[in-house]
């Protein structure tokens, strides 16, 4: 059976249950708030996410997990080379590179000038 | 609603004339810190916030007022957009539009009825996808962790970014190279400290309303690559020159990183990325005399374009029509009926132009005051009654009309050998109608005039 996938931020949150698991919920979201700066609301739905995936658990308010930390790693690792960002960037949000795909060549010629401006630093 | 709409276009307008004054001055201003280039734009937002400004000599706007509000009570729809090309062909349109019919109006209100519709769907479909897109991108970066102070991670974005208008707060893609991480950070910390996040939305806003010019949405598009810049230049200011190159390097890296973000109307091919490395690259101080006369440049640029050229308004004759039925400030009883084609000419009359009389042309006096218009009746014959009330070249002066017209407003009726007859009507307040041409087979008895005081065209 093919583990879920988790996103970053549900697996920061497991990072915290298996390390204080089993663990009532309010208490969970108290330290994700704590450690992840998180709102009470987005704890309360990554934490509906996950059981509803069978990542882990939420049994009259007691959390545990269903998979473990290797696993999910695992599944991670995986996950990480497919990363592809969908969804466009509206136009009225500051940010920081333009979303045009660069072609190879031009890739090469913007790092060759950086790395002229190196080397006529260097000297 | 329609008069609103022409409002509005007529800010559309002016600002994008402002466009292109704006777009002249980054040329000249090339060398110039970007932040300027920025505040250039500002002039062009001023003028899609601001209907009114002052009226100076200096302007340089074609036009005053290139639609007014109240086109569709003129006998002779035109617009005055201040350069002859477009308004020939543009008036032509009009015209034949309205061609046909004795109510010259109806088909004109339908169209500018569909116009105004169009525009209102334009403004709610950017409004809808500006809130769309915003919601669907809060909820996407709801789980992002904590970094260090209003800094959080998440993978599920591609690039950096500021999010939040009252609060905002930096996104950063989680699995970023460390070395590029304070440089990314640096740059997003610069479009906060320059409140970039209220000047886009609120850039964004404005072209949400003024959405139907092609210049503005250039003006936009460059005005956030120039953003983009002003806040690279910030950021090199203050590191040494050997740290350029990272930071250029994080600029390609996370260019790089990931697919292209498709669907997004405004990301059309540019070499933003490499633009701006050749600028970091290439970055040197900006001279004080530079600065100075980009400032001294920006102002100048204020007076030609954001004041609006003078003379268009003040007291002074509308309009003036044949009337059937409409409400006319002066009339002048003709008291004729003609069967066959009929119709006047009435132009602006030049200072130095001197009068018809019954067999040519002698100097102006002055009678008639400082601002003429001439209607020319062609080849329509006037009657005996006609001709016994105003005899010719006998001023009259018109009864009933407003107070502050008293007097000023005055008329006399020429009967030029060649021609039916023709009637000067002059003011010292200035008049604003242009040339209007009338043709129908029936002429009513009354000619109406439209005056509008120094609030400005009223209906």
């Amino acid at each position: 059976m093919d583990t879920p996938k988790v996103t970053e931020g549900e697996y920061r949150l497991c990072l915290i249950l298996w390390e204080h698991e089993p663990i009532k919920s309010t208490e969970l979201v108290r330290l994700c708030q704590e450690k992840l700066g998180w709102k009470e609301t987005t704890s309360y739905t990554v934490i509906k996410r996950l059981s509803k995936r069978g990542v882990i658990k939420n049994e009259k308010t007691i959390v545990s997990s269903l998979i473990s930390k290797e696993a999910i790693q695992r599944s991670q690792m995986d996950a990480l080379m497919e990363k592809t960002f969908e969804g466009s960037m509206p136009a009225f949000i500051a940010a920081f590179t333009h979303s045009r795909k660069l072609s190879s060549r031009e890739i090469d010629e913007i790092q060759a000038m950086i790395d002229q401006y190196r080397r006529d630093e260097e000297q | 609603m329609t008069a609103l709409f022409l409002s509005v276009l007529n800010m559309t307008i002016s600002a994008g004339w402002t466009v292109l004054a704006v777009l002249m001055l980054r040329l000249l201003l090339r060398k110039a810190p970007k932040w300027i280039h920025v505040s250039l734009w500002g002039l062009v937002a001023f003028r899609m916030v601001c209907p009114i400004t002052f009226e100076t000599r200096a302007s340089l706007l074609p036009s005053r007022e290139t639609i007014s509000p109240h086109i569709l009570s003129a006998p002779s729809p035109a617009i005055t957009s201040g350069i002859t090309v477009i308004d020939d062909a543009i008036n032509s349109v009009i015209a034949q539009t309205a061609a046909t019919s004795q109510a010259s109006a109806a088909p004109l209100q339908l169209w500018l009825d569909i116009f105004a519709i169009l525009w209102l769907s334009g403004i709610a479909g950017m409004l809808v996808y500006a809130t769309v897109s915003y919601t669907r991108l809060r909820l996407r970066v709801r789980d992002a962790v904590v970094y260090r102070d209003g800094i959080y991670l998440t993978d599920q974005i591609g690039s950096a970014f500021v999010l939040g208008i009252l609060k905002p707060r930096i996104f950063l893609p989680c699995h970023m190279d460390p070395k590029d991480m304070e440089h990314v950070i640096a740059h997003e910390r610069s479009h906060i400290r320059r409140k970039d996040h209220w000047w886009k939305p609120l850039g964004f806003l404005l072209l949400s309303i003024h959405w139907p010019h092609p210049l503005l949405w250039l003006a936009y598009i460059l005005f956030c690559r120039d953003i983009e810049h002003a806040c690279d230049e910030k950021v090199i200011r203050k590191l040494p020159t050997e740290d350029r190159a990272d930071y250029s390097q994080a600029l390609l890296s996370c260019s790089v990183g990931h697919r292209p973000i498709s669907a997004c109307p405004l990301a059309f091919s540019e070499t933003g990325i490499k633009k701006r490395v050749k600028a970091v690259l290439r970055y040197k101080k900006p001279s004080v005399a530079l600065i100075i006369l980009a400032v001294l440049l920006g102002i100048l640029t204020s007076v030609f374009f954001l004041t609006d050229p003078r003379g268009s308004r003040g007291m002074g004759i509308q309009s003036i029509w044949v009337t059937e039925d409409r409400s006319a400030d002066a009339v002048i009883h003709l008291d004729y009926l003609v069967m066959e084609k009929a119709g006047f000419h009435c132009r602006l009359v030049h200072e130095d132009e001197g009068e018809h009389t019954g067999s040519g042309y002698t100097d102006y006096d002055g009678a008639l005051g400082k601002y003429r218009l001439f209607i020319d009746f062609g080849d329509t014959a006037p009657t005996e009654g006609f001709a016994k009330k105003y005899p010719s070249g006998e001023v009259h002066t018109f009864e009933d009309v407003p107070d502050t017209f008293q007097g000023s407003l005055r008329f006399k009726v020429v009967y030029p050998d060649d021609h039916g007859f023709a009637i000067y009507i002059g003011s010292d307040h200035p008049l604003s109608t242009y040339e209007v041409d009338f043709s129908g087979r029936y002429l009513a008895g009354t000619i109406g005039i439209k005056l509008y005081n120094s609030e400005g065209p009223n209906q």
